[in-house]
């Protein structure tokens, strides 16, 4: 899966996926229509292929797919499941 | 104390049913705290993760967010293969903490098997193949597209109707019997089926119909694979039809070369006996019966080497339409008025072939035509275009190699050709015709010479509605053609020139007079050689041309010729000649004969020669 990352953003979500089926396609849409809220400019959306990085996966802790990571500035957050809802999933991720 | 006792022992007995429950769950159930770990996770868990459980509890799970009742998420197996699972989660409180507990339903094997169907669904939609499926009365329950496209029937229209409705009217019932015996006894059948399409139109295919089982070992529904084999069948009958005319073509040629040699014996010694008889006596008549006979059987012969193709042709550019129009006026002023004629002739482009043959051709068709409406009259259409014909066309019609052909069509509103017979109509000596007013090889000359002409002839006929005959032929080289096309004069160009006709045949010498002098020439006939010898020596310079039959009493043709030539050199002669008598073309011209002829003297054929003799070509036919 191509990384869509700006250097010049200093945060990163990551998102993890399987493969780059009509599910992986969905949750990387989702990722993006989050990152189009408005309230998280400062992050670059990165999008890993579970089956091709096993080890990435692994130091981040990752089991199922599809998994949005947030690693800073905070606390990192987790969240695992349906990502359509972009004020559920901002509110999880500690946002709002 | 005691009671206290009890109610722990209840609790842990109440704990302990409820562990039970969770333990024993087909689905994996994880708890997770409000940091997102995982802090108890059951027996299934363990199994579907595939990560022990004091390693699972306490792993970072994240939070589970579903959208509505449940998602889909996915996991990878120590396998390497991903597994699936459907989520549910519900958010409680324990200890005044919030938790949530997932519940994770493996999905795996529905997916693979859903998979797995939509690429059955998408194969059987996709397929080339017809695929329909019918319940056990032989009700339609699904067809995919390609039924659709055999059929003409769409699949709303088919799904609930009985599949019967393809089935032709004429079509043995026998073979559907046998067909759903096997599929009762568990068996495919495989075998040809024809069908009616929606708009009327016939198809053959080759089918399979198997037995489908259901999940209690019964046969629920039956499911037919067709494969449209309507073009297969037609060019297998067309090859079949081919390949006998070709067989009956090299038999009859056989036998006709043969039978000429025969007849030449037969004519030969006949004439010979003629000469040595009083001319006139009942026994000269009686042998120039015999003669006459024989030469009847010759042009029977002649028909049959065209119709097989073996005999002589000598093809140059023809300009087909002179050719059709010709024969258009000529039948216009020898067919009944009950007959009505109509034409659609255009100029077009030259064929390379022969152009006797192709009178005939063109004649044979509007006979027959004429023929089918002798009794109550009707309408006669003559039509000759350009065509261009595809690839696909000139492969299913067997044609030659050409970029564009001609065609004719002669259509008549007759009594038709009933569809049983329809094959046959080109074969030798078939005829529908009563006895005495067809000889049964018009249509096969007709085959014979437009396949030896690199074309093709097809007839298209409706009972009591009419007949269609169609023949195509490929349009010569260009190139080749331009350059010669310039050297054929039109058919029918005459003069006014002195013409000596010797044949001892009054009939035939009449209607050479009348045949010369509707071209403008001045005649004189004679049908005694010796007498027409003795009329020219009288005064050679008074002729310009003479045209003498080979075979006459008295004297023959060549030798006539021979004698005229001594007395007068630069006489221009044309030698007329029968089938099986010409003469070589180094004896002709060792007499000085200038052309020889073909008997039946064609009218087109004769006025060119007689053109060019005159306009002083050295010219050889």
């Amino acid at each position: 899966m191509a990384e869509s990352g700006s250097k010049r953003k200093p945060h990163i979500l990551r998102l993890y996926v399987s493969g780059r089926g009509p599910r992986a396609r969905k949750a990387v849409a989702d990722a993006e229509a989050i990152l189009a809220s408005g309230l998280m400019d400062s992050y670059a959306l990165e999008v890993v292929d579970l089956l091709n990085n096993a080890a990435s996966a692994q130091r981040d802790g990752v089991i199922a797919t599809p998994t949005l990571l947030k690693t800073g500035p905070g606390s990192p957050r987790k969240i695992i499941g349906d990502l359509k809802d972009v004020p559920k999933i901002l509110s999880a991720l500690g946002l709002q | 104390m005691e009671n206290r006792l009890q109610v722990e022992r209840q609790l842990r007995e109440s704990e302990e049913r409820f562990r039970l429950l969770v333990e024993q769950s087909p689905d994996a159930i994880i708890m997770i705290n409000s940091e997102g770990l995982v802090v108890f996770a059951n027996r299934t868990a363990e199994s579907f993760f595939g990560i022990e459980r004091s390693r699972l509890e306490g792993t970072h799970f994240g939070f589970p967010v579903v959208g509505g009742e449940t998602t889909e998420i996915e996991v990878p197996r120590s396998s390497g293969e991903m597994g699936s699972a459907e989520m549910r989660v519900v958010q409680t409180w324990l200890n005044q903490e919030p938790v949530y507990i997932a519940s994770l339903r493996d999905t795996t094997e529905r997916r693979a098997a859903k998979a797995s169907l939509s690429r059955l669904a998408a194969a059987i939609e996709q397929a080339a193949e017809s695929v329909h499926v019918t319940d056990m009365d032989g009700n339609i329950l699904f067809a995919n597209p390609a039924f659709e496209r055999v059929t003409g029937y769409s699949r709303e229209e088919a799904a609930g109707m009985w599949a019967g409705f393809l089935r032709p009217y004429d079509e043995s019932k026998e073979t559907y019997r046998e067909m759903w015996e096997q599929v009762l006894a568990g068996k495919t059948w495989s075998g040809n089926l024809r069908g009616v399409t929606r708009s009327g139109g016939r198809f053959e295919v080759a089918a399979s119909v198997s037995p489908v089982w259901d999940a209690e070992g019964e046969i629920a529904s039956a499911v037919v694979v067709m494969r449209d084999v309507s073009k297969e069948m037609t060019l297998e009958r067309q090859l079949r039809q081919a390949q006998k005319m070709e067989a009956i073509g090299t038999l009859a040629g056989g036998i006709a070369h043969d039978f000429n040699n025969i007849l030449s014996a037969i004519i030969g010694y006949s004439e010979l006996t003629q000469r040595n008889l009083p001319p006139e006596s009942d026994d000269w008549e009686n042998i120039r019966e015999v003669v006459s006979a024989a030469r009847r059987a010759r042009d029977l012969v002649k028909q049959i080497l065209a119709f097989s193709r073996q005999s002589e042709e000598e093809f140059r550019p023809i300009e087909l339409h002179l050719i059709v129009n010709e024969v258009f006026k000529l039948l216009r002023s020898s067919l009944p008025s009950s007959i009505e004629m109509h034409q659609s002739i255009r100029k077009c482009r030259p064929v390379l072939g022969d152009a006797t043959q192709l009178h005939q051709v063109v004649m044979n068709l509007c006979t027959n035509a004429a023929q089918a409406m002798a009794e109550d009259g009707g309408e006669l259409s003559l039509a000759f275009e350009e065509v261009p014909l595809s690839e696909e066309e000139i492969a299913r019609r067997e044609l030659g190699r050409s970029d564009a052909f001609v065609k004719l069509t002669v259509s008549d509103t007759g009594h038709g050709i009933p569809p049983t017979v329809l094959d046959r109509v080109f074969e030798p000596y078939f005829t529908t015709k009563e006895k005495g007013k067809g000889t049964g090889l018009g249509l096969s000359v007709v085959h014979g010479i437009v396949k030896g002409h690199g074309g093709g002839v097809s007839v298209e006929s409706r009972v009591e509605k009419g007949t269609t005959f169609s023949v195509f032929i490929p349009l010569a080289d260009l190139e080749a053609a331009e350059s010669k096309t310039a050297e054929y004069e039109s058919p029918l160009k005459g003069g006014n020139e002195r013409i000596l006709f010797v044949d001892d045949e009054r009939p035939l010498a009449n209607m050479a007079r009348q045949m010369l002098e509707g071209l403008g020439y001045r005649v004189e006939v004679f049908t005694d050689s010796l007498e027409a010898l003795e009329r020219f020596r009288a005064d050679p310079d008074r002729v310009d041309l003479v045209i003498t039959d080979m075979t006459m009493p008295r004297m023959t043709g060549d030798r006539l010729a021979a004698e005229m030539l001594s007395i007068r050199p630069d006489i221009p002669v044309i030698l007329c000649t029968g089938f099986s008598e010409r003469i070589d073309e180094p004896r002709a011209r060792e007499l000085g004969i200038r052309a020889f002829m073909l008997k039946p003297l064609i009218s087109m054929e004769l006025a060119g020669n007689i053109r060019r003799l005159l306009d002083g070509e050295a010219y050889f036919v």
